[in-house]
């Protein structure tokens, strides 16, 4: 009895050990052969092939039924390593199959996959269906999924959705948006061609016609996209439509006055502005002193701007992003246009170069009054100069249907100079290449290589002071931006961007009978590495998030050499104690900074929404202007030893709200904004050929905040929008020795302080062939300082100001109006013309308000013993414009 | 100087416009103004002692009266200045002072209340030589070259730059008896590009018709009066934007006792040459 329970028991316990093995053997097998790796030799293989040749050569044994798989459906791997798992899990995806194992044996079987579990692509292109040209920005949503995309810089989308019926929305601004239904089966490439939106008279329904976006669906607050085509309907100063004079008209976006260049976005400095033209950074963007931007509106197909956050590809600058995007050029049929006006003329010629594979665009602008100065009398307006030139040529070709490649070129050149005063010329020029490429449905990347230079020179022909002093600064970058669009509403963007800065602050030749004199600072240089990654996504079907880090390195690199102050003592001459200096390629300061950006949508129903904004960016390159606007001599200066990187954040809420149904869109917006470290001068700063530029320099923070309220509405004909801001920008420089603070070290306000902006702007179409429209602006006037007395220095009258921005202007208010002229479409006998022409007639300042620009304190003309205050206006009549346009 | 674009001119001779205004502004708290300069001249020098009074006050500025005025040099040798009558202006004995070059002065005074202040140290710098002054002209481009009053003249001239040391100049230039002082009309320079050769100088921002009487006179500055008329001269200039911002100008003189008083004005000492010239036609 005994033995038979031992043997009894000796059974459980070996069954049990026995089954024990047996089960994890199994469990061990079953692993073992999912998790085995196979050597894949190509990226994109067969279903086919994968089962009747790798497989099996592998040593995977399978079994299954012909009639199940999808044998030609093509797989794409991008690991030439691939454990079996993921192969089988791809081989299963999107088709009614599924797969179990059983004694190291896969077997594949049929299983009624739910139509939500199949998820397929659509992917493609939006253009323009004229002109073939591509279309960012524009929205293709699936209204019964509730889910959308928006293209890509350069037209791409991709969507993915589960299978069955869609209805796909497409939009853009200023074009006439496009419904497609669709049975959705297998992964499909469209590429969408929307026609322009056009004003015809009896079309009551002037749906989408958008000249400043509001934008419901984008995640990001305070977002404008501006598309030329139609804010060149609104009047300009002498009729020069410009990008960034119409930008003026956002909420957010100011000047410090007529006359003066740069741009300032939620109290930034006009440096802190990331502008870039075809994604390369263009480090002056005025003519003329700030009265026309360097970018050619004929060329110009849209500006995004992003003044509240920006997304992690972008980086470098503080306050905002101004992409300017050119157009490709047409790519069906050979155009020329132009214009000429006041302040220039036009020419632009595009065509494909092969049709819908390859096109150009080559687009000229200049002043032409050099040619009555050159012909002047007088020698002193003989000599003169005020004038520039620029040229963009544009360049794309289409390898295939994945592969794009565009090169673009820019070359602008300002000349000016005044009676017997020195001449000084400037320009910018910039030469990129891009390739874009569609990677697979989901994958698009971009990769740009670009130079970009700005110089600056000043020429004395004088025989006997003959000199040429230069300044210049030249960036190389490379740079890589991807999408990855990983799962319906959630996509994935990274990308990296290297850029070598090299600064030549001065350089100064001068021959003085016949010895050679060279002054020559020395040149710094800076590598500026980025890497950034960012997922925007659903978390719930009416909230969206984005989040991401973009990391940057700023490497300010010898050779170079630091002066080493006293410490306790003001930076002087006098103060400087050594001089350490750097051999080539050394690194002289290194900067990290981690850079988090957040975003959140929450859509509250069709037309409604609230998004948040929390922004951080920093800034290494610093544009030295101890002026109220910048000058065209001004340089850009490095971070380093003493000049820290600025650093801003900012967190903006804002309320969107559109009803299709009244045509009406609006929003409101708040912001919050700190910036630290950023540069400020010392009194009578010289920046100018110094070698010691730092001890010239102060650092400062500052603040802004403000409400920005948004409402565009159509009624028939009529089209138009409201802009108005109410904010505080203030400054605060503190610095370490007496004489170093303003305003004792208090928070005072900007250059940039506005506490109310106003503008309305509306255009009417009155009838076939005329329109009209108006734009009329309310603010604040600029902080100034008043003198609190005066005295004498060796007979000069001095006015004292005890502080600075204490004080302000007078209000500033401006109303403009613009009439369009169309030419006649039809010839005598009723045939169509083949070219369109149009008249453009504006007036600026219609009634001749004398807005104050400045007060000049100063002794009386007649008697210098008398002081009275003058006021200034830079305009004191209604300046009339008139322009004229072609296109054949 | 800032970029003055034709255009801007241009728009601006057409439809800028300037028009006096009457401003309601703040009066701040007096505050001391010194005001004197030493030359190499063999002439009285004068410092001028007064308070500040509100800009659109039209008095004359009320005078610092019996005060303590004196001068001392390297060796601590002390000059006297007295005041002339009771104007707050203080003048030295020429038989007692004439500034040498390479000397240094530093001011002192004692107001009546007791306060007392003191200059930095100034340097009396050597002058590099001046030659071949001479006028030349050009045309107002206002005017058509045949009008006889096209012509703006002025005077230029050669500066033999003294090697090896930061040189700071300010021309002063009287025409017929009268000394050309508006802000615009201020000539500063330095060899920050010449430093030890020959360059000319064009005081084209002074213009004068022929058979002028012409005095110029080239002195020489240190660079902290330099710098201090420089800052001067920015913000003096009612010129076009973009302007530098205005800004407290801080001279060289300070209480002993109270580092925070502000003090307003400029101690300085320049060498000085002259020139004579008739504007030929």
């Amino acid at each position: 009895m005994a033995d038979w329970s031992i043997i009894l028991n000796t059974i459980k316990r070996t069954s049990l050990l026995v089954f024990l093995c047996f089960f994890s053997t199994k469990a061990i097998c079953q692993e073992d052969i999912l998790e085995r790796k196979i050597k894949l030799e190509q990226k994109k293989i067969s279903v086919r092939r994968l089962l009747t040749q790798v497989l099996p050569q592998a040593g995977v044994s399978l079994s299954y039924n012909d009639q199940l798989i999808p044998f030609n459906k093509k797989l794409t791997f991008y690991q030439s390593r691939q454990k079996l798992e993921v192969i089988l899990s791809k081989i299963c995806e999107n088709a009614d199959l599924s797969y179990t194992t059983s004694n190291n044996q896969i077997l594949f079987k049929f299983y009624d996959r739910p139509d939500s579990d199949f998820s397929f692509t659509i992917s493609g292109r939006v253009r323009d269906r004229h002109s073939g040209e591509l279309l960012s920005g524009s929205s293709i949503v699936a209204s019964g999924a509730s889910v959308g995309v928006t293209s890509n810089g350069y037209g791409y989308f991709s969507l993915a959705l589960p299978k069955g019926k869609h209805k796909i929305m497409v939009s853009y601004l200023g074009y006439k948006p496009m419904i497609q239904e669709l049975d959705l089966k297998r992964d499909m490439k469209f590429d969408y061609h929307l026609k322009p939106q056009t004003f015809e008279l009896n079309d009551v329904v002037v749906e989408g016609k958008q000249e400043i976006d509001v934008p419901v669906e984008s995640i990001m607050a305070g977002v404008n996209k501006l598309n030329m085509e139609l804010i060149g309907d609104i009047p300009y100063f002498m009729g020069e439509v410009d990008v960034f004079q119409g930008s003026l008209l956002l909420p957010g976006i100011l000047n410090v006055g007529e006359g003066t260049s740069g741009v300032n976005v939620r109290g930034g400095a006009s440096d802190q502005n990331l502008i870039l033209l075809d994604e390369a950074v263009i480090y002056n963007s005025n003519h003329l002193f700030g009265l026309v931007s360097v970018f050619n509106p004929d060329a110009v197909k849209d500006v995004e701007i992003y003044k509240g956050s920006y997304p992690s590809k972008y980086g470098g600058r503080l306050s905002s992003v101004m992409h300017v995007r050119h157009r490709d050029g047409n790519n069906k049929e050979l155009h020329f246009s132009g214009g000429i006006g006041l302040i220039t003329s036009r020419l632009l010629l595009e065509g494909p170069i092969k049709k819908i594979k390859s096109s150009f665009l080559i687009s000229a602008r200049s002043t032409f009054w050099d040619f009555f100065i050159r012909n002047a009398e007088n020698p002193t307006i003989r000599d003169s100069r005020a004038n520039f030139q620029d040229l963009n040529a544009k360049f794309n070709y289409n390898i295939n249907n994945k592969n794009k490649i565009y090169f673009s070129g820019y070359i602008g050149a300002d000349e000016n100079k005044f009676g017997l005063d020195v001449l000084r010329k400037w320009g910018n020029r910039l030469f990129s290449i891009r390739w874009n490429r569609i990677h697979s449905d989901r994958l698009f990347y971009n990769m740009t290589f670009y130079l970009s230079r700005y110089r600056y020179r000043v020429i004395e022909e004088n025989e006997i002071e003959n000199s040429v002093g230069t300044s210049k600064i030249l960036d190389y970058a490379l740079k890589g931006d991807f999408t990855y669009f990983f799962k319906p509403n959630n996509l994935i963007e990274y990308g990296l961007s290297l850029v070598y800065h090299r600064l030549s602050p001065g350089n100064r030749i001068q021959t003085i009978s016949g010895i050679n004199n060279e002054i020559k600072l020395d040149n710094e240089q800076a590598l500026e590495a980025d890497i950034y990654i960012a997922n925007e996504r659903n978390l719930f079907h009416n909230l969206k998030i984005s989040y991401g880090i973009r990391g940057s390195l700023f490497s300010n690199r010898g050779p170079g050499s630091v002066f080493q102050y006293e410490k306790g003592a003001p930076k002087s001459l006098e103060t400087i104690i050594d001089t350490l200096n750097f051999a080539s390629g050394e690194s002289i300061r290194n900067f990290y900074n981690l850079q988090p950006r957040f975003s959140l949508n929450y859509q509250m129903n069709n037309n409604s929404s609230i998004k948040f904004n929390y922004l951080n960016a920093v800034q290494y390159m610093h544009l030295l202007s101890n002026t109220l606007s910048p000058t065209s001599s001004d340089i850009w200066q490095l971070s380093g030893t003493y000049i820290p990187p600025s650093v801003s954040n900012q967190v903006s809420i804002g309320y969107y709200k559109s009803i299709k149904k009244q045509k009406v869109e609006a929003s409101a917006e708040f912001f919050y904004k700190t910036n630290t470290d950023i540069i400020d001068y010392k009194n009578g700063a010289d920046l100018q050929f110094n070698n010691a530029i730092e001890k010239e320099l102060l650092t400062g923070n500052s603040r802004a905040y403000g409400l920005e309220v948004f409402v565009k509405k159509d009624i028939g004909n009529l089209s138009g929008w409201i802009s108005y801001t109410l904010s505080k920008s203030e400054k605060q420089v503190k610095g370490q020795f007496s004489g170093e603070s303003i305003n004792n070290g208090d928070f005072f306000p900007s250059d940039f302080d506005r506490t109310h902006d106003f503008s309305i702007a509306a255009i009417y179409k009155a009838t076939k062939r005329w329109t009209f429209s108006s734009n009329f602006v309310y603010y604040t006037g600029r902080p100034y300082s008043f003198p609190d007395s005066k005295y004498s220095v060796d007979g000069l009258v001095v006015p004292h100001y005890p502080n600075r921005n204490r004080q302000r202007l007078a209000p500033y208010h401006r109303l403009d109006l613009s009439a369009r002229l169309e030419g006649k479409k039809f010839n005598k006998k009723g045939k169509e013309r083949k070219s369109e022409s149009y008249w453009v007639f504006s007036i600026y300042n219609v009634y001749s308000r004398r807005n104050t620009q400045a007060y000049f304190f100063r002794q009386n003309e007649d008697d210098p013993n008398r002081t009275e205050t003058i006021r200034y206006s830079v305009l004191g009549v209604a300046v009339p414009s008139v322009t004229y346009n072609f296109r054949f | 100087m800032f970029i003055i674009s034709i255009l801007i001119i241009v728009i601006s001779c057409i439809t800028s416009c300037e028009d006096p205004v009457i401003l309601n502004l703040p009066t701040g708290d007096e505050k001391l103004v010194v005001d004197g300069w030493m030359t190499t001249e063999n002439k009285p020098y004068s410092i001028e002692i007064y308070k500040t009074i509100g800009f659109n006050n039209q008095s004359s500025y009320p005078p610092e009266n019996n005060a303590e005025v004196y001068v001392t040099d390297r060796l601590s040798f002390r000059y006297d200045f007295d005041e002339v009558g009771q104007t707050g202006v203080y003048e030295s004995d020429p038989l007692e002072l004439i500034g040498k070059q390479g000397e240094a002065y530093i001011l002192h005074i004692t107001l009546s209340d007791g306060s007392m202040y003191e200059s930095k140290r100034e340097v009396l710098h050597p002058l590099s030589e001046l030659s071949n002054v001479s006028s030349n002209f050009f045309f107002d481009p206002g005017l058509p070259v045949e009008d006889p009053e096209a012509k703006q003249y002025f005077v230029q001239g050669l500066v033999r730059d003294i090697p090896n040391v930061k040189n700071f100049y300010r021309w002063k230039i009287t025409v017929n008896d009268i000394l050309r002082n508006k802000p615009e009309e201020l000539l500063l320079f330095d060899d920050k590009f010449t430093d030890g050769v020959n360059f000319n100088i064009r005081a084209n921002n002074i213009t004068m018709e022929a058979n002028d009487r012409v005095i110029l006179e080239h002195r020489s500055l240190t660079e902290d009066a330099y710098n201090y008329f420089q800052q001067l001269s920015a913000q003096l200039s009612t010129g076009l934007v973009p302007n530098t911002p205005p800004a407290i100008i801080f001279g060289n003189v300070r209480n002993i006792n109270d580092s925070t008083e502000i003090v307003l004005g400029y101690f300085g000492a320049s060498s000085v040459s002259q020139a004579n010239l008739i504007i030929n036609p």
